[in-house]
């Protein structure tokens, strides 16, 4: 679910330009932006960062997951100024090789390349940015059952594999990480 | 082909066909680098938002775009008015659709004005300030729209259009656009001598593809030229369309297709692409029109059916004969409707041995939004019906229902239309398996029940058996194959490549496969019906054998013999007397460093087969379900799937299809729907309404064995894959909450329904 951001309540017209700050990706952007922008037209349209996909606009299907302050939040129902003085990471940060998530991103797009788990490809990059910050929160570890997966990934919709193959790349990922610890279990959602 | 024919077909060089190998697109669209035409973004780019009737069915009275046309960063706004020829109708089929509706609205959601502005929210501003006043008609339904005093969808004469068959010969009449009817053997004496007679309604609803990246175009008028990108799985046939609505000729209109985010059968024929490029032609400028989800689903979804079927067999379950009266709403236009009524049509009887068939099948016009193709249609609609009928019979005659089926089941070479070629595939070997795999049936817990079920895909394949190809390989060993085929998911791209590497004998690695382009690509008449790897993958393989005949004479000339004593294997030529000249010394004796050789690959004409189906795509499919007595819920234990791909250029590209297929197949048979109001309006608008899938939804065992007999007609003996668990899957879930006494006549089999027939048991009598 996403977090809470800042509520705005005293803009007089939604096409008000209101001033953003922010780190994406790593790097500080300041800009001004629409008090209506959602996240995903931000980063998509403002930014080019369009790895992010918009597919539902009702939160249902994660193509458009993006981490915010390392949590996964639909960008389609997100407003850019929530992001103000937050850290915003999209599959372009994700998939750096100088991104401190690269590590796991990387096991996961390896075996999503194994498994065939990628069809059209519209839906893999919020599953990878979702998977990759469940692990690094620890919701998802070596001791995940397939129900817990499968729950962890209730937010995500794919049309094209039958999550089937997608399931087994998550399996043998979590397979060759560490044994979690008690307080493994603590963090994130789906 | 060239002159020197290759005589030896290539061994395996690299070992590719049948090898699992890694999509060369897959680490793209991981992180995010593939593009899709919502990605584009071109200088000077305009976007479009459309307005759409609130209303069923009315006259357009009036348009006002005065309050409008004052909007901040408008540029402007479209009507029908705006249209530049006299050709205001499209459709592959029937010439029944507008671009914009200009005189009268025929369903909720229908187009009606576009707005183009520098961005998204200034175009939807504008459009709430334009001003429609409509006249409301009466609307009609698949219940009403067959009525004597039926108000008329099109009471104006309707056109064909340019893709005819024999086989389909649609013709407006009344509220129907097309009626099939199929009568062979004496169906009235077949029904005398029955023993057992099986006959209910059933209904089917209707569902939405749900490709995940929604209808996106974008279109470019340069003088009298259109440009257009989109995501849709038949530029050849979108370039047929758009040169006639704007007056061009094909070669003004060019289309390009990137990566495309699933397609399912939504992305098939035109969809927006009149819009975008009506739009563009008004302001010499690209324009971007994307849809919503909520849009995609009011621009094509899955026809819904009402249909009356009937089974007689005689008392040894010989079937004598199989009835059916079929409804199909197609909504307020064609489309691919006809095609989907005849698909179901002939889908109707299965791959049994009846004495008798008696098939009706009517497609309907109706105020709703328009149908056309999802994934196996016709087999999808009716397979389940038929399966559930003969699990019934069995019943009555007191025969186990795979006896039942071993006694009825079409062999290879039977007749499932008189007018079509007969069944190219064996069943009755995935009749055995289905039943091993389901001996053992599992103990239910308390307030359980567990039942199973089988079903059989089988679906008419390949559209047409037409194909092109062209092949290039460069001096420094790097092949491309250029084919007009589009990449919606299903890796098409992976396995022309493999075949190319196989025939050339480079690595996969040296083979790249664009996207397609109707100004470059060869024509391909479309992306569906299974067709690419069999028609496109034949044509791709003989683009490349002409390749390496040009290099055999070359190699020939080199070792001083003639051509036909040349073999090509492992990426060698070599003589008789075994002097051997490798591929590369060859491909040195090309022009300089970007020389290349150009094959080419044709299918259809000389003596290739012209009968239809090309191929006839089976997959045999076993189900077992759990059903809580006390919530009607159904959790599906196991599904198995036997896909008959004839030979499996990538078996796991097959396996992930089969599994795909299977969930959608799942969505479609218990969970997903489109419900209507009184006036067509969409009660289940969005994906928060209507619910597809999700991981925790599918199977707990998922299994799926290739059946392999090297038979089919595309390269190295493959047919096309990913269509027939849509009629299996459904029919073998049916079956097997038939097996636990649950009634199934209408899907979804929602929680609610399976509840209802669990708590109705015994005292629920035929219809
Ligand atoms: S587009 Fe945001 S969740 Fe679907
Ligand atoms: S790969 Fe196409 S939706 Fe998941």
């Amino acid at each position: 679910m996403p977090v809470d951001g800042p509520q705005v309540t005293d803009s007089p017209d939604r096409t008000d330009p209101v001033p953003v700050s922010t780190t994406v990706n790593g790097r500080p952007v300041t800009v001004c932006t629409s008090a209506a922008t959602l996240l995903v037209d931000f980063l998509r349209d403002e930014l080019g960062l369009r790895g992010t996909k918009r597919s539902c606009d009702v939160q249902m299907c994660g193509t458009c997951t993006v981490l915010v302050d390392g949590r996964p939040v639909s960008s389609c129902c997100h407003l850019a100024v929530d992001v103000d003085r937050r850290d915003v990471r999209t599959i372009e940060g994700l998939a750096d090789p100088a991104d401190t998530g690269n590590s796991i991103y990387q096991l996961f797009e390896d075996a999503f390349v194994h498994h065939a788990a990628v069809q059209c490809g519209f839906c893999t990059p919020g599953f990878l940015v979702t998977l990759t910050s469940l692990v690094r929160d620890g919701t998802l570890h070596a001791g995940s059952r397939s129900g817990q997966i499968c729950a962890a990934l209730r937010g995500n919709i794919c049309r094209c594999t039958g999550y089937e193959p997608i399931l087994h790349a998550v399996e043998s990922v979590l397979a060759t990480l560490p044994t979690p610890t008690a307080s493994g279990e603590q963090g994130g959602t789906a | 082909m060239s002159d020197t024919e290759i005589l030896a077909p290539p061994t395996v060089s690299g070992g590719m066909i049948g090898e699992s190998v890694a999509r060369p697109d897959a680490r793209t669209k991981c992180r995010g680098e593939a593009v899709y035409v919502g990605d584009l973004e071109l200088p000077g780019m305009l976007h479009a938002k459309v307005l759409r009737s609130p209303v069923g069915h009315a006259h357009v009275e009036r348009i006002d775009l005065t309050a409008a046309a004052r909007t901040p960063g408008l540029v402007r706004l479209v009507t029908a008015a705006d249209l530049p020829s006299a050709n205001t109708r499209y459709g592959h089929i029937l010439r029944d659709q507008p671009i914009l509706a200009d005189d009268v609205v025929r369903f909720v959601g229908e187009p009606v004005v576009i707005a183009v502005a520098g961005d998204e929210a200034a175009a939807t501003e504008a459009l709430d300030l334009v001003d429609v006043s409509y006249d409301p008609l009466p609307t009609v339904d698949l219940d009403t729209a067959l009525s004597p005093d039926a108000p008329l969808v099109h009471p104006e004469p309707v056109e064909p259009s340019f893709l005819r068959s024999p086989l389909v010969d649609a013709l407006v009449q009344g509220n129907v656009c097309y009626k099939y009817t199929h009568r062979r053997g004496e169906p009235d004496a077949a029904l005398a001598a029955a023993a057992h007679v099986v006959e209910h309604d059933y209904t089917f609803p209707s569902a939405y593809q749900y490709a995940m990246e929604p209808h996106s175009a974008i279109a470019h008028r340069q003088g009298t030229s259109l440009s257009v990108w989109s995501s849709c799985q038949h530029p050849f046939l979108v370039r047929q369309e758009l040169a006639q609505l704007f007056g061009l000729d094909l070669d003004d209109v060019r289309m390009q297709v990137l990566f495309v985010g699933g397609g399912y059968g939504s992305k098939s024929y035109t969809t927006i692409e009149p819009m975008a490029c009506l739009a563009a032609w008004c302001v010499n400028a690209p324009v971007r029109l994307v849809n919503t989800v909520e849009e995609s689903i009011l621009t094509t979804r899955q026809h819904n059916m009402r249909a009356r079927v009937l089974t007689a067999a005689g008392s040894d379950g010989r079937v004598l004969l199989r009835r059916a009266e079929i409804l199909m709403d197609t909504g307020a236009y064609g489309t691919n409707g006809p095609t989907v009524a005849f698909m179901t049509g002939v889908s109707a009887p299965g791959p049994y041995d009846w004495q008798a068939v008696d098939v009706v099948a009517r497609c309907v016009y109706t105020n709703r939004c328009p149908a056309g193709s999802y994934r196996g249609f016709g087999s999808s609609h009716t397979q389940w019906i038929g399966e559930s009928q003969l699990d019934e019979i069995a019943q009555l005659a007191g025969l186990d229902r795979f006896e039942l089926r071993r006694r009825n089941l079409l062999p290879r070479g039977g007749l499932i239309h008189s007018d079509m070629k007969p069944l190219d595939a064996d069943l009755r070997p995935s009749l055995d398996r289905l039943e091993n795999a389901l001996a053992e049936r599992p103990s239910p817990a308390p307030g359980r029940r567990i039942g199973t079920g089988i079903g059989f895909g089988v679906v008419p394949a390949g559209a047409e058996p037409i194909a092109n190809a062209v092949a290039r390989l460069r001096r420094d060993g790097r092949a491309r194959v250029i084919v007009g085929t589009t990449e919606i998911g299903q890796g098409a791209r992976t396995v022309f490549a493999q075949i190319a590497a196989h025939v050339l004998g480079v690595p996969l690695s040296a083979v790249t496969v664009p996207g397609a382009d109707t100004s470059v690509t060869p024509y391909d008449r479309s992306t569906g019906a299974s067709r690419s790897t069999t028609m496109v993958g034949l044509a791709v393989e003989r683009a490349c054998r002409d390749i390496v005949g040009q290099l055999a004479a070359t190699a020939a000339h080199a070792l001083g013999v003639s051509a036909e004593h040349v073999v090509y294997e492992q990426a060698c030529f070599s003589a008789a007397d075994g002097t051997m000249l490798p591929l590369h010394d060859v491909l040195a004796t090309l022009g300089m460093a970007g020389d290349e050789l150009v094959g080419r690959g044709r299918v259809g004409g000389g003596a290739d087969p012209t009968d239809s189906p090309v191929f006839w795509e089976v997959c045999g499919s076993a189900a077992v379900v759990e059903v809580d007595e006390r919530t009607g819920g159904v959790s599906v234990q196991h599904t198995l799937g036997l896909p008959d791909v004839g030979t499996a250029i990538h078996p796991q590209l097959v396996a992930v299809q089969d599994s795909g297929c299977t969930v959608q197949a799942l969505g479609q048979t218990l969970l997903e729907q489109l419900v209507f109001g009184p006036d067509g309006a969409l009660l289940t608008p969005s994906l928060v309404q209507y619910r597809v899938p999700l991981a925790g939804d599918i199977p707990v065992d998922m299994d799926c064995e290739l059946v392999e007999n090297g038979d089919g007609p595309g390269p190295f003996g493959a047919k096309g894959c990913g269509e027939g668990p849509f009629g299996a899957i459904p029919a073998a879930l049916v079956t097997a909450l038939q097996d636990v006494g649950v009634q199934v006549r209408d899907l979804p089999v929602t929680p609610e329904r399976v509840w209802q027939s669990l708590h109705d048991e015994g005292g629920h009598g035929d219809s």
